[in-house]
C-alpha cells in the first residue's frame, strides 16, 4: 500500500509499504480521512521532537513512522477476515496507546502513561496511508465523515475542559481562544456548546478567521481584545509569523487571578518575566491529550455538538501530500483551515 | 542587500513582493490583502499572486539560507569594523591614559552606542556610572566579590558583570547582551586594568586593592592638617602559622572590607603585611575610634575551602591615633606598637613622651661615646675563705660631672645599634684593668654579644693587645628571657671561652628566668645568686634555707657561687652560715674607678676608713 513516512527533518517519503494485518482484537481500517496538523508541520520543519528515533518501549517501533494522529475511515475486515460487525462501519481512530500497567494507567490517567505511544507521533503509525490495523477499543464510531479528523482534537478539548474546571467554573465564563486551527475550533465548539462558556476566537489569518465566523463563532481582532477574560486558551502554538508567542501574549488578556490554558506545542524556549504573572496571580495550566473518561464523555456529548466541521475541511489526495499538504502548510498557511488527506 | 533581493524577486515573479522584518509586520493587517509566510525567526515574505506551492517553498528555503548567510557576513563585517576601531582606540589610550569621566565614557563608547547602561568600578569606588541605579550596582558588585563574572536575566534583558584585576564592569541591558559586545568589553577592561597597573602598580596593594606604603608616604607629604589612624593586627602572625597564608589573606580581605565599610570616605592603606593606615581629613574625635574598635574587634568567620568549614578567628586589633602626621609616622608607629601594650593609643599622649625620653638618653649616650665618657668602675668581690677575690667591671656614664647607671640606656642602645660599640668600650677598659692590676676581672656580656659573629675574635684580639692572662678574665652572662632559646650557641661559646682559658659565670640567678637543668647542661664555672634571694636572709628563715640549699647544691656539682647584695653587717654575718665562695656588695666594697682600685686597696669588709 501507499504510505507517507517520516524519516527526519525535511525528510518525508511517499512509498510503498506492506499492508498491515490485523491481530486479534484488531480490525483493518481503510483510511479515508487523515488530518495534517501543525504538530506534524513542526516535526517536518525542525523535528524530530516527539517522533522517536529509538525503539518505543511499548511498541518497539521507531522512525520511519507514518504521521497523522487525527484520522479515520471505514472498517473493511476483522482479524478473521469476516464481514461481521463492525465491518462496514465508519470510525475515527483514537491515537493514544497506553500500557495499562503503570501507576498513571491504574489511576485512569492514560494520557500520562509512562510508556505512552501515540499513533502518527510516537511509537506507532498514523493515518497517512491506505490501511491501518486498529484495536477495537481505539475506535470511535461516527456517521459523520467530517468528524473523522476532529474526534482527536475534540477529545483534547474534553480533557482541557476537565483540567480547567478544577480551577474555574466554565459556565458563562468569558473564554478567549487564540488560534482557529483544528484544535482551536474544537475547543471553541466544545466549551461553548457543552460547557456553556462564552467563547471568542482570535486568529491572525483572515481566511481562518472568516471560516470561524462562518461556523458561528464570535471572532475578535487583536485591537478589540480587552483584558477581561476568565480564561485564555492557547491553541496556536509556535507560529513563525508572530513576534510574540501566544503563550506569553495570552497573559495580557486575562483578568486578575485567571488562568491561561496551553494546548499548543512549543519546542523552542519561550521567555517571559514570571513576576508579571505573579502580581496578577495568573497561572499557566497545561492539558495533554485525553484519557478514557474523556472518551466516554465525548461519546455521550458528540451529538450535542452542532458545529458543522465540514466547512473547515479541504481534501487532497495522498499522492499530493508533500506539495499540496506539507509544503503548503509551511508557506501558505492562510489558504486553509483543515487539510485532510484522502488516501 | 535585502532590498536588492526584494527588487530581483519582484521582477522575476512579476508580483509586488515584500521582505519585512517581523517587528514591522502586522499579520492581522497584512492577511487582509496579501499572502505571506515566515522566512525565519526574523523575516516575513509577503506576496499577492497565486504562486505554486513548490515555488513558494523554494523561495522560502532560498531566502532562509540567503538571509542567514547575509546576516552572518554583515555581522562579521560589523564586528571587524568595531574591532579595528577598538584597536585604534586602545593604541591611543596606551599613549595618553588620562583618567576622567570623559575618558571612561569614550573608552567604553561601544556600550553607550549599543544602548547599554554600564558602570565602571575600581577598588569599590565608582569611577563612572551611566544610568544603572545604585541598588542594582551595589548588589552586582557584591556578587562579584566571590566570582569573576556574573550574568543573570533582568526583566526581559540581562545584567552582566566582570571583574578583572582592580576593575569591575557592570552592564545592564533591556535585551540580551550581544556576546560579541561582552567579549569586546572584557578585553577593554583587561586593557584598562593593565594600563592602570603599569601606571599605579607600586601604589596599589595586589591583595587588598588598598594603597601601598609608597602611596601613603606620598599622600602624607602632600596633605596638611590631616590625622591618621595606624592599625595593627597583633596576632596576625599566629593565624598565618596555625592555618595557611591563604586563610591569612582571607582575614586581611575581611578586615579590608570592614575598614572600607567603616571609613567609607577616607583613604585606606596597607602599609605593612598586617598593618593598615587610614588618613582622616577632618579631625575625628576619639569616640569614633572607640566605635571602630567595637566594630573591628570581632569574631571573623572565614571559610576554609580545604575543609569546607568556617573557622572562627578573633584578630586582636590595636591602633595608634596620630592627630598630626609627619614623615616618620611609620617608624613612630612601629615604635609605638612595640612599646605600648594598649589597644587604643594616642601617639601624642601615650607614646611621644616615652619616645622623647628615650631619644634624650640616646643623645646622651652618643655624646658619651664620642667624648670617652663611658667609664668602667670595678667592684671587689671577696672570696669567703681567703683574702683573694675578683673585680666586676661595671659601666658608668659620666654626664655633666655626675655618674649615671647604664640601665635606662641599654635597651635604647640595643634598639638603635649602639650596644656593641658600648660594650666594646667596656671590654677594652676591663681587659686593660685586668692586665694592669694582674687581677681577675669579671665582664658582663649578654646573649647579643654571644650571637655576634666576631665577638670571640674581638676578645682574642683585645687579650693579645693588652697582654692579658686569660685566666684572669671572667665572662658573666646575663640571664634574660630569651637566653635559653640559644642553648647550642651558648654551649659552643662556653666551650671556646674555656679553651681560651677564661671562666664563665651566670649572672642574676634567681631573678625569674632561671632554668636549673639548662644551667647544669651549660657547665658554667660560677653562679651569681641575685640580690633578691639574699636581701631578706637575716629575717626570713625560709630565704636563708633556700640560699643554703642552692649553695650546697652548687658545691656538690662543682660550681662556685657568688652572692650579690651584701649591703650590711647583718647579711654578712648571716652568710657565714652558708657555704658560698664569693660575696659582693656595698658592705664589702662599692664600685670604684680604676685609678683607685689599682692603687692601694683594702680587701677586708668595709670598715670605717675603707670608704673612700
Ligand atoms: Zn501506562
Amino acid at each position: 500500500m501507499k504510505a507517507l513516512r517520516f524519516y527526519g527533518k525535511r525528510d518525508i517519503r511517499l512509498e510503498e509499504i506492506p499492508k498491515p494485518i490485523p491481530k486479534e482484537e484488531e480490525v483493518l481500517l481503510k483510511v479515508t480521512d487523515a488530518g495534517i496538523s501543525q504538530t506534524q508541520i513542526n516535526e517536518f520543519m525542525d523535528g524530530p521532537f516527539l517522533i522517536n528515533s529509538e525503539p518505543h518501549p511499548l511498541t518497539g517501533k521507531k522512525i520511519p513512522i507514518v504521521p497523522s494522529q487525527e484520522y479515520g475511515g471505514i472498517i473493511v475486515a476483522d482479524h478473521l477476515g469476516s464481514k461481521n460487525d463492525p465491518v462496514g462501519k465508519m470510525a475515527a481512530v483514537l491515537p493514544l496507546i497506553s500500557c495499562g500497567r503503570c501507576e498513571y494507567c491504574e489511576q485512569k490517567k492514560e494520557n500520562l502513561c509512562q510508556n505512552l505511544a501515540y499513533r502518527g507521533l510516537l511509537g506507532a503509525d498514523g493515518g497517512f496511508c491506505e490501511f491501518s490495523a486498529v484495536k477495537r477499543e481505539n475506535l470511535f464510531f461516527t456517521q459523520k465523515r467530517e468528524l473523522l479528523t476532529f474526534i482527536e482534537p475534540l477529545a483534547v478539548a474534553v480533557h482541557a475542559a476537565k483540567t480547567v474546571k478544577k480551577l474555574i467554573d466554565l459556565r458563562n465564563s468569558e473564554v478567549l481562544i487564540l488560534g482557529a486551527g483544528a484544535v482551536g475550533i474544537s475547543v471553541a465548539a466544545y466549551f461553548e456548546q457543552i460547557e456553556g462558556a462564552k467563547v471568542y476566537i482570535s486568529e491572525i489569518l483572515s481566511t481562518r478567521k472568516a471560516k470561524a465566523k462562518e461556523a458561528g463563532f464570535e471572532t475578535l481582532a487583536k485591537k478589540e481584545i480587552k483584558k477581561s477574560f476568565d480564561l485564555v486558551v492557547d491553541a496556536a502554538g509556535t507560529d513563525p509569523i508572530t513576534q510574540k508567542p501566544a503563550i506569553t501574549e495570552g497573559f495580557a488578556y486575562l483578568k486578575r487571578g485567571a488562568p491561561l490554558l496551553n494546548l499548543g506545542s512549543y519546542f523552542h524556549p519561550v521567555s517571559f518575566v514570571p513576576a508579571y504573572i505573579l502580581v496578577n496571580e495568573n497561572s499557566l495550566i497545561e492539558s495533554m491529550a485525553y484519557d478514557s473518561e474523556d472518551i466516554e464523555k465525548l461519546k455521550r456529548e458528540i451529538d450535542n455538538i452542532k458545529t458543522d466541521f465540514s466547512i473547515f475541511i479541504e481534501r487532497i489526495p495522498l499522492k499530493d501530500i508533500v506539495n499540496k499538504g506539507y509544503l503548503r502548510a509551511e508557506v501558505a498557511k492562510e489558504s486553509f483551515t483543515r487539510l485532510v488527506v484522502e488516501p | 542587500m535585502v532590498g536588492e533581493i526584494e527588487k530581483i524577486l519582484k521582477e522575476i515573479l512579476n508580483d509586488d513582493i515584500k521582505i519585512l522584518p517581523k517587528e514591522r509586520f502586522d499579520p492581522e493587517e497584512s492577511s487582509k490583502n496579501s499572502k505571506f509566510f515566515g522566512i525565519d525567526e526574523d523575516f516575513v515574505f509577503l506576496y499577492n499572486k497565486n504562486l505554486p506551492v513548490e515555488q513558494l517553498y523554494n523561495i522560502k528555503r532560498f531566502l532562509g539560507n540567503f538571509l542567514h548567510k547575509h546576516e552572518e557576513i554583515s555581522n562579521n563585517l560589523r564586528q571587524s569594523e568595531i574591532l579595528s576601531a577598538e584597536l585604534e582606540k586602545m593604541i591611543k589610550t596606551g599613549r595618553d591614559f588620562k583618567e576622567n569621566e570623559e575618558f571612561f565614557q569614550n573608552f567604553f563608547s561601544i556600550l553607550k552606542n549599543s544602548g547599554y547602561r554600564f558602570a565602571l568600578i575600581r577598588n569599590m569606588q565608582t569611577l563612572f556610572n551611566y544610568k544603572i541605579d545604585p541598588f542594582t550596582l551595589k548588589s552586582a558588585v557584591e556578587k562579584l566579590q566571590k566570582k569573576s563574572a556574573i550574568s543573570f536575566p533582568f526583566k526581559n534583558g540581562e545584567l552582566f558583570g566582570i571583574k578583572r584585576g582592580f576593575h569591575i564592569l557592570i552592564i545592564e541591558s533591556q535585551t540580551k547582551i550581544d556576546p560579541f559586545d561582552k567579549k569586546v568589553s572584557e578585553s577593554k577592561l583587561v586593557w584598562l586594568n593593565t594600563l592602570y597597573e603599569s601606571k599605579m602598580g607600586y601604589e596599589i596593594d595586589r591583595l587588598t586593592g588598598l594603597f601601598t606604603r609608597n602611596r601613603f608616604l606620598k599622600d602624607i607629604e602632600s596633605s596638611r592638617n590631616i590625622s591618621a589612624l595606624l592599625i595593627n593586627v597583633k596576632n596576625f602572625k599566629n593565624f598565618n602559622e596555625i592555618y595557611t597564608s591563604k586563610i591569612g589573606d582571607k582575614i586581611l580581605l575581611e578586615l579590608t572590607a570592614r575598614l572600607r565599610k567603616f571609613f567609607d570616605i577616607c583613604e585606606l592603606y596597607r602599609v605593612y603585611g598586617d598593618r593598615f593606615a587610614v588618613l582622616i581629613k577632618n579631625i575625628e574625635c576619639e569616640q569614633k575610634i572607640e566605635k571602630f574598635h567595637a566594630y573591628i574587634n570581632d569574631t571573623y568567620h572565614i571559610f576554609d575551602p580545604k575543609t569546607k568549614e568556617f573557622i572562627s578567628l578573633s584578630p586582636k586589633i590595636e591602633t595608634i591615633y596620630f592627630t598630626k602626621v609627619s614623615k616618620e609616622i611609620l617608624e613612630k608607629a612601629n615604635y609605638g606598637f612595640k612599646k605600648i601594650g594598649k589597644k587604643r593609643a594616642v601617639f601624642e599622649k601615650d607614646i611621644a613622651p616615652i619616645l622623647h625620653r628615650e631619644q634624650k638618653s640616646l643623645t646622651l649616650l652618643k655624646e658619651a661615646l664620642a667624648n670617652d665618657l663611658i667609664k668602667a668602675h670595678f667592684q671587689f668581690v671577696k672570696s669567703t675563705d681567703k683574702n683573694g677575690g675578683y673585680f666586676e667591671a661595671l659601666m658608668r656614664i659620666e654626664h655633666k660631672g655626675r655618674l649615671l647607671q647604664p640601665g635606662p640606656f641599654i635597651s635604647a642602645a640595643k634598639e638603635r645599634g649602639l650596644y656593641h660599640k658600648l660594650n666594646l668600650t667596656m671590654l677594652k677598659k676591663a681587659f686593660e684593668a685586668s692586665a694592669a692590676m694582674k687581677e681577675k676581672v669579671s665582664i658582663n656580656i649578654d646573649i647579643h654579644d654571644i650571637l655576634q659573629k666576631n665577638f670571640l675574635p674581638t676578645i682574642e684580639k683585645l687579650a693579645e693587645k693588652f697582654r692579658n692572662d686569660p685566666a684572669l678574665l671572667q665572662f658573666e652572662i646575663l640571664e634574660s628571657e630569651n637566653l635559653y632559646d640559644y642553648i647550642p650557641e651558648l654551649k659552643e661559646f662556653i666551650r671556646q671561652i674555656k679553651n681560651f682559658g677564661s671562666t664563665i659565670a651566670l649572672d642574676d640567678f634567681g631573678k625569674g628566668y632561671s632554668n636549673f637543668s639548662a644551667i647544669l647542661d651549660l657547665e658554667i664555672d660560677l653562679l651569681k645568686i641575685d640580690r633578691s634571694l639574699v636581701k631578706n636572709i637575716s629575717s626570713d628563715d625560709l630565704a636563708h634555707k633556700i640560699l643554703k640549699g642552692i649553695a650546697s647544691l652548687c658545691k656538690n656539682i662543682g660550681i662556685k657561687t657568688t652572692v650579690e647584695g651584701v649591703e650590711n653587717a647583718k647579711i654578712y654575718e648571716r652568710l657565714k652560715e652558708v657555704d658560698i665562695d664569693y660575696i659582693q656588695g656595698f658592705y664589702i666594697s662599692r664600685p670604684l674607678p680604676f685609678e683607685i682600685v689599682s692603687r692601694n686597696f683594702s680587701r677586708e669588709p668595709l670598715q670605717k676608713g675603707n670608704l673612700i
